[in-house]
């Protein structure tokens, strides 16, 4: 095997490689990524005869079953902005669990040598765009198409999905190692996703919503993702009536945690390295 | 280093003074966040392993076998002391190479020869080596969920040995196969061990560790007993054993 690590450094603290930067090591940390997520992918697809496909279906498939029960209870709800709505969170809830999961394998499939975090890191970022992209893709499709949203919403809408999608699976890396620890937090975390499907503006635009419920989506970040897309796509958003300094004060808090917990997953990978 | 005699050039792996607890976590209701309990694995391990080295690592069942080839494999953080390795380490442990159940057996092979870092212009060699060896015949292009345990074992040994590692590490060596072809897998596994650079073999084989090794380390509740020639390593593993 050609030699491209000099040297590996190992204590308490870290582990480092010398490594010689060269063609054949630029093109196996491409070829591992690619593995990864080649197999990150067919773990999804497994043996459904639609594959990868159902990652396209599934927003679709959620916002028609929410459609059919409201209209069944008369909210009269709108298509578009719960297509919105649902399409957004459901990016948003596979990066936070996704984020949370990391955790369970650091070998990145590949059993006979170590991979190094920054091609675990480069792989979770490669696979969450792909995901992303996978995602929007219906949504976007009956929007432009059903629809007749003008382009640039649904351009907005794909590049907001991108960003919520990151930032999502860097916040929930920096709830892993807590998860690891108390896994119960694992069960909280879905009552709170599942909570703030119905409390967020998902199903439902944010000027339906009032007192306090109102005040929380004010300081809830989805809330200015889905509203701006909405606005964007010319439907009742209420993202202008939002403070500015709220909405950057947050998107910067949110940002700082998100990057921290990325940056953090060399650090997590070896703390829990002798955990049993 | 301290304690550790340094041959500059020729070192492969040096291991300073090394210990590693593992933390148990043990929860209950009064606990949530559990109670952290240490458990030791290795106890002030110093070692100085040089290029070339053929080393056996004998020991009961939890003496620390694993744990160190883990340690160095970079798989398991020390809790004190320090290791260095000088190459690419590769690590057999059981015969799953990273085999994705729902491809064949040939796109496993390629896929994963990229991965390790075969040169493209060796991988159809290499995949028609791995064939050849593991007899799958057809079977090759079925894909690999529906091979037999002894089929996957075939195939595992085979990719695995196919690779020509700077530093192996061996834990516990593997019976592959009905007799004929175990024999063929050791002769196999030799060829594999004696080219790879350095190679520490964990394992109960008292004859495989005396034909392939010439030095013998043998650990014991985590702790280095001794050190030096195979034939007083294997010695001092039947010492402790009776």
């Amino acid at each position: 095997m050609v030699g491209i690590i000099l040297e590996t450094n190992i204590n308490s603290e870290k582990l480092t490689e010398k490594i010689i930067k060269n063609d054949f090591y630029d093109n196996l940390q491409n070829s591992r990524v690619e593995f990864i997520v080649n197999r990150k992918l067919r773990k999804i697809a497994g043996r459904k005869k639609l594959g990868i496909l159902w990652m396209v279906l599934d927003p679709l498939a959620t916002s028609l079953v929410y459609l059919f029960v409201l209209t069944v209870f008369r909210s009269s709800p709108n298509a578009e902005t719960m297509l919105i709505g649902i399409g957004m969170y459901k990016i948003f809830q596979s990066s936070i669990k996704s984020g949370v999961n990391t955790i369970s394998d650091f070998s990145g499939g590949l059993k006979l040598e170590r991979v190094s975090s920054n091609v675990l890191l480069k792989s979770i970022i490669k696979f969450r765009i792909i995901d992303t992209f996978l995602q929007s893709f219906g949504v976007i499709l009956v929007l432009f198409i059903g629809f007749k949203s003008n382009l640039m919403g649904v351009f907005v809408f794909l590049l907001l999905a991108q960003i919520i999608g990151i930032i999502a699976e860097g916040f929930g890396l920096n709830l892993a190692l807590i998860v690891r620890k108390i896994p119960d937090i694992g069960n909280i975390i879905n009552y709170f996703l599942l909570l703030m499907f119905f409390g967020s503006p998902v199903l439902y635009p944010m000027e339906f919503t009032e007192g306090l419920h109102y005040t929380i989506n004010e300081y809830n970040p989805f809330t200015y993702f889905v509203e701006y897309s909405r606005w964007n796509m010319g439907l009742s958003s209420e993202i202008f009536n939002i403070e500015p300094t709220i909405i950057i004060v947050t998107m910067l808090i949110l940002g700082f945690v998100a990057i921290r917990g990325l940056m953090s997953l060399d650090n997590l990978r070896w703390k829990v390295s002798n955990w049993s | 280093m301290e304690g550790v005699e340094l041959v500059v050039g020729e070192i492969s792996i040096l291991v300073d003074k090394l210990t590693v607890r593992y933390l148990e976590i043990k929860r209950s209701i009064l606990h949530p966040s559990g109670t952290a309990q240490e458990v030791i694995g290795l106890e002030n391990i110093s070692l100085n392993i040089k290029k070339g080295e053929i080393i056996a690592l004998i020991g009961k069942n939890g003496a620390g076998k694993s744990t160190l080839l883990n340690t160095i494999f970079g798989k398991i953080r020390p809790t004190k002391g320090n290791l260095k390795t000088f190459g690419r380490v590769i690590m057999l442990s059981g015969i799953n190479a990273g085999f994705d159940n729902e491809s064949t057996g040939r796109k496993n092979i390629i896929e994963l020869s990229k991965a390790y870092g075969v040169p493209i212009g060796e991988i159809s060699d290499l995949v028609e080596d791995v064939i050849d060896f593991s007899e799958l015949g057809e079977a090759i292009d079925r894909n690999y969920k529906g091979y037999s345990t002894g089929m996957k074992g075939k195939l595992g040994f085979g990719f695995i040995t196919s690779l020509s590692p700077e530093i192996l590490l061996i834990d516990e060596t593997l019976g592959v196969g009905d007799a004929r072809f175990r024999a063929k897998a050791q002769d196999r596994l030799k060829k594999f061990i004696q080219r790879s650079n350095t190679v520490l073999i964990s394992t109960h084989s008292l004859g495989l560790a005396k034909e392939m090794c010439s030095r013998g380390i043998v650990l014991d509740k985590g702790k280095l007993i001794f050190d030096g020639d195979i034939d007083e390593a294997i010695k001092n593993y039947i010492n402790i054993n009776s």
